[in-house]
Parts: structure tokens; C-alpha cells; sequence
């Protein structure tokens, strides 16, 4: 279904419940894709998704490794390349495992931003979100030490969420996280 | 790409060789390398990962496990030959100035066989 170049589809990947709303990079001379995905809370879609968004990624940033070759080199910088990457990852484990608990009848819905300058993306899980500003409060203290019990004591995920990326942010609930990576040039 | 594993006792050490990616997917295997660890007589393990090239916290977690359980099994434990991104990730968390890391598998080999 084509309204104003914004394309609407079902994708059926395994078993349909994947829905994408996507503006086409032809549409918009390949410089911008919003993309809107509810999926079921089923870990085996952290994968998918991950690897999906990062084949949009690459659409857009010529630069990006999408799937960081095992022999090669590796293209783009460690903290945009391998960075986003790992927070998109670490951003659906947390929701689809914590927030949603895994329960399949909640959804988490992942809107995604890219233009050349930036990819900015929210995921927002259905649970009961938690206290950020206790854990980013701990973090902004310890954010600097070289001692490994920081990671190890703190949210693995969400540390490295924010050692990668340029801007996160959360709504007031604590269910929903916006990361934003800039493009920057090598 | 999964994540592929193999293990070896090469000079009386434990050789666990990662290729591919270890995500979510990959964590159930991960998890059981802890129990070949219980299990060997070999006095030394080394992580090779070299065709290594993607993992997670939960990936990074496992392998915090597995040098948490080496050292309290008296073993010696070592990373050998980490991708320059790998390595990077590991130096954002702080854990290369405790768990020891050699740029070879030979380099690997002769540090915890000695």
C-alpha cells in the first residue's frame, strides 16, 4: 500500500506478527527511513530485529558494517558501527527479557530514524519500566573507572548502551529508551 | 551468523575456539562451555577468537563465568587473539586489567601451561 511514498506492509518473516510501517529510501532520495515494528516478546526475534534494523542502517550509511565480516576489515568506527549494533541489541534484550518479561501477548514496538547525519531509535516494552534515574545517576559516578566490578555489579546492557552511544534518553515510566548515534566522519 | 564452537586439549590446556557471533541466540552454548571447564583435568583455558567477531553482555557474561570459575578451580585462564573491536569493547568495560589476554594462541598457550 503506497501513500505519499510511505510504504505499509505486513512482513511475514515466520509467523506474520512482525508489521513495519517504512518510508522508502526511493521515495525520499535515499536519505531518510522511519520504520515503526510491534513485535511479540519472544527472545528469538532479538536477532532478527537486531540484524534487520541494521540491514536499514546500511541502506543509509555507506560506511556501516552490517554484519561485521569474520575475515576483513572492519568498516567504520568502533562506537558507530559495532556500537549501535550492540545497543540496538542490548536495548531489545532489555525489553523483550525485563520489561516484558518474555510474556509473547505483550508487544515491543521499535521506531527507527535514519538520516545521514544520525539514527536515532526508541524501543518501548509494555512492563512496568524501571528506575533510570537511580541507575544513570550510578552511572555518570562510575562511568570512569577502569574498575571491572563496575560492570560486572552494574546493568551489563545498560552500561554499554551508555558508553556507545551519544544521546539516551527514557520516558518518565522507565518502559521506553530513545538511543542516538551521530554519523560522525572518520 | 551463529556462533560456532570447538574444543580441544592442546598441551594439557583447554582450547575453546569462538567463531562467528555470540548474541542472544548463541547463550544456551556459551552457558554449557561452563561445565566442559568443571569437567577437564587440563590445568589451563584459553578463549580463542580470533574469527570472533560479535559479542553481547550476555556473551561477555558468560565469559566473566567462565574466568570466575577458573580461577576458583585453580586453572589458569587466558583470551587469545581478540578482533581490534572485541578488544575495544572489552577495554570500555575495565575487565582486560584483570583477565589476562594474549595477541596469539601460541603467546596464549605458553602462558597458562607454565
Amino acid at each position: 500500500m503506497e501513500e505519499s511514498g510511505i510504504n505499509i506492509s505486513n512482513d511475514t518473516p515466520d509467523d506474520g506478527v512482525i508489521k513495519t510501517r517504512t518510508a522508502s529510501p526511493e521515495a525520499l532520495g535515499k536519505i531518510e527511513i522511519t520504520c515503526v515494528m510491534d513485535i511479540p516478546s519472544k527472545v528469538e526475534y532479538i536477532d532478527i530485529v537486531r540484524d534487520r534494523i541494521v540491514q536499514a542502517i546500511n541502506n543509509v550509511f555507506d560506511t556501516f558494517s552490517a554484519d561485521i565480516p569474520v575475515e576483513g576489515g572492519f568498516v567504520g568506527s568502533f562506537s558507530f558501527g559495532y556500537g549501535t549494533l550492540l545497543a540496538v541489541d542490548e536495548a531489545l534484550q532489555n525489553a523483550i527479557i525485563h520489561g516484558n518479561k518474555e510474556d509473547p501477548s505483550k508487544k515491543v514496538q521499535i521506531i527507527y530514524y535514519l538520516c545521514p547525519d544520525y539514527l536515532e531509535i526508541t524501543i518501548r516494552d509494555e512492563g512496568e519500566g524501571f528506575d533510570w534515574r537511580a541507575v544513570v545517576e550510578e552511572y555518570n559516578l562510575l562511568k570512569d573507572s577502569k574498575d571491572p566490578d563496575v560492570f560486572m555489579k552494574f546493568s551489563r546492557g545498560l552500561f554499554l548502551i551508555l558508553k556507545t552511544m551519544d544521546e539516551v534518553t527514557f520516558n518518565d515510566q522507565g518502559n521506553e529508551i530513545t538511543i542516538l548515534k551521530y554519523r560522525k566522519q572518520e | 551468523m551463529s556462533l560456532d564452537i570447538t574444543k580441544e586439549v592442546k598441551d594439557g590446556v583447554l582450547v575453546i575456539t569462538l567463531k562467528g557471533r555470540a548474541a542472544h541466540s548463541a547463550n544456551q552454548e556459551l552457558n554449557a562451555v561452563l561445565n566442559d571447564i568443571k569437567m577437564t583435568d587440563a590445568t589451563g583455558v584459553v578463549f580463542y577468537m580470533k574469527e570472533l567477531s560479535y559479542l553481547n553482555s550476555m556473551a561477555i557474561g558468560s565469559i566473566i563465568e567462565a574466568f570466575k570459575l577458573c580461577t576458583a578451580l585453580g586453572k589458569k585462564f587466558c583470551l587469545a587473539s581478540l578482533r581490534p573491536e572485541i578488544e575495544e569493547l572489552f577495554r570500555l568495560t575495565g575487565l582486560l586489567s584483570v583477565i589476562p589476554v594474549a595477541s596469539t594462541l601460541e603467546e596464549a598457550l605458553s602462558k597458562v601451561s607454565a
